[in-house]
């Protein structure tokens, strides 16, 4: 009985745990609907990636990257939580002081003990307005199995929650001329 | 019978035995001399500051790098414990992470360690490689590679920073398995303790305006209370004074650990977290002072413990050079023997050799 038990357990405990860097296919449509509360913008968002180190963190000391492009992934994420009104224009550098940046500054997944937690860190950004502030999303929840599709998931929840606490200034911004 | 007894005392030596032995491994007078070329490779993986945190083991941590299902059952229990003591943790410090958004710690270590293993004039370096990420480094060749691995982290009550540099050299030669074979050649760890800041408490005017507005709430509900039918009042009367009283306890009282850590992230990031930046930064130097001190030292731990010639600082601790206001020791006795450690006079030593 034993060895059936440890036949049938020991595969499913090696296809658990990765045993090489993830590559996630990120892909945020299907995690969540549009609640159809759409923000109408007057202003342009210009989306700029400002990570250091383009990992997403370790699962199982294994480094967690991404084979899509990180913008679909936020494009996604920002039509399902802002609506199709924000208009988001992806860029490389930091450009007009009187434009809204949306900066990337961080997204990572860690695996501690048997948690996981994922971060995403944004900066929404108008110098001339001299208006600067962090959003963070943060998610924890017991890591089972250190998967791609478990990884990608609490991911998505980190994004989600970062987009969130932005919500509600961002239609402030969208919605007033004056400065916020 | 007598066989038994012999089998145990072999394996209680070996296990005593093993016990004993240091961590750090000093390279032998032979590599030293050969002048080998070294490939450098300085790591800092990490992303953001970091806090220790509290780690329930109650159960087990057998397989708890698979995550869960790769524990055993009794890990279940701990897993939710761990899980919320890792989202105290990442909401805790929060506060400081925002406030260091825009400083390359990884940058600045990179620079420095570069920097101190260049002056060695004993060490070929013929090769840099800069890590700030999971990435791990291929090698093409068979050759010798030395690995400076840093972290830093918060004690569990936030009241220290602490900074972790690994020092080891391998030997790696390219074989036609997947993995390369790893030879150790030398092995030691570099450990930065910050002066210790005061814990916030709680201030008389938090407690006053905390008062006030429980005591104008309580006030308002009472009045409430006219409303009810009279049967009700005595018992809403009752469960508001209650309710009064617990809310005078939790946010009159002193800080609970969770909103003390809090207070302390928070007390980190003012003036754009200043005092940490000048902690870490007062790390790299200290951590450089103490590889400049110890790679190239040979001596056995041994030897040193055996030396009186050399002053104690403290029981288990070997002072190995002073300067205003800190102290690096050397560690002769702990599990981590060999192992360097800075800090600063007025701080508890045993922050050195425990984890706080």
């Amino acid at each position: 009985m034993r060895k059936i038990l440890f036949v049938i357990v020991l595969p499913l405990l090696l296809s658990c745990a990765p045993s090489k860097p993830l590559q996630l296919p990120l892909s945020y449509e299907g995690h969540e609907k549009g609640n159809g509360e759409l923000i109408n913008c007057s202003k342009e968002l210009f989306f700029l990636d400002t990570r250091k180190n383009k990992s997403m963190g370790q699962m199982s000391g294994f480094p967690v990257g991404s084979d899509t492009n990180i913008a679909d992934w936020l494009a996604q994420a920002t039509v399902i939580h802002f609506g199709k009104g924000v208009k988001v224009n992806w860029s490389t550098k930091s450009g007009e002081p009187e434009n809204w940046f949306l900066e990337l500054k961080n997204v990572y997944a860690k695996h501690q003990s048997t948690s996981v937690a994922a971060t995403t860190v944004f900066i929404l950004r108008n110098r001339a307005q001299r208006f600067k502030k962090v959003y963070r999303g943060n998610v924890t929840r017991v890591n089972w199995a250190s998967g791609e599709a478990e990884t990608q998931e609490v991911l998505n929840q980190a994004l989600k929650d970062g987009l969130t606490k932005m919500k509600p200034d961002l239609i402030r911004i969208c919605k007033q001329n004056e400065p916020v | 019978m007598k066989d038994v007894k012999k089998i145990l005392a072999v394996v209680i030596i070996a296990i005593l035995s093993g016990c004993a032995s240091t961590y750090k491994i000093p390279m032998t007078k032979e590599f030293y001399e050969s002048k080998k070329g070294i490939h450098l490779g300085t790591f800092m993986a990490q992303k953001e500051i970091d806090a220790r945190m509290p780690i329930s083991t109650a159960g087990s941590a057998v397989g708890v790098q698979f995550g869960l299902l790769g524990a055993l059952i009794g890990s279940a229990i701990d897993s939710s414990n761990n899980n919320n003591n890792l989202t105290n943790k990442e909401n805790q410090i929060a506060p400081l992470r925002d406030s260091l958004i825009d400083f390359d710690i990884n940058h600045l270590y990179h620079e420095e360690a570069t920097k101190t293993v260049n002056t060695f004039e004993w060490m070929n370096i013929y090769k840099i490689t800069n890590v700030s990420d999971y990435e791990r480094v291929v090698f093409d060749e068979d050759q010798y590679f030395l690995k400076l691995d840093s972290s830093y982290a918060l004690t569990k009550n936030f009241d220290s920073l602490e900074f972790f540099t690994y020092a080891t050299i391998y030997k790696i030669k390219k074989t036609s398995k997947k993995k390369d074979k790893e030879t150790v050649l030398f092995r030691n760890l570099y450990k930065y303790v910050s002066p210790v800041s005061a814990l916030v408490q709680r201030s008389d005017e938090e407690s006053n305006q905390a008062r006030l507005s429980i005591e104008q709430w309580y006030e308002t509900e009472i009045l409430k209370l006219d409303e009810l039918k009279k049967s009700k009042r005595k018992a809403k009367r009752r469960s508001l004074t209650k309710s009064k009283n617990k809310k005078l306890e939790e946010q009159t009282g002193p800080y609970t650990w969770g909103e003390r850590n809090l207070a302390m992230a928070k007390y980190w990031s003012k003036n754009d977290a200043a005092l940490i930046k000048q902690h870490l930064n007062e790390a790299l130097v200290e951590v450089s002072k103490m590889i400049k001190l110890d790679l190239s030292d040979l001596k056995p731990i041994d030897e040193y413990k055996k030396d009186k010639s050399i002053e104690t600082y403290k029981r288990g601790l070997q002072v190995v050079a002073k300067s205003e206001g800190r102290v690096i020791v050397r560690d002769i006795e702990s599990g981590m023997a060999g192992q360097l450690c800075s800090l600063s006079i007025e701080t508890d030593y045993r922050r050195c050799i425990r984890n706080f």
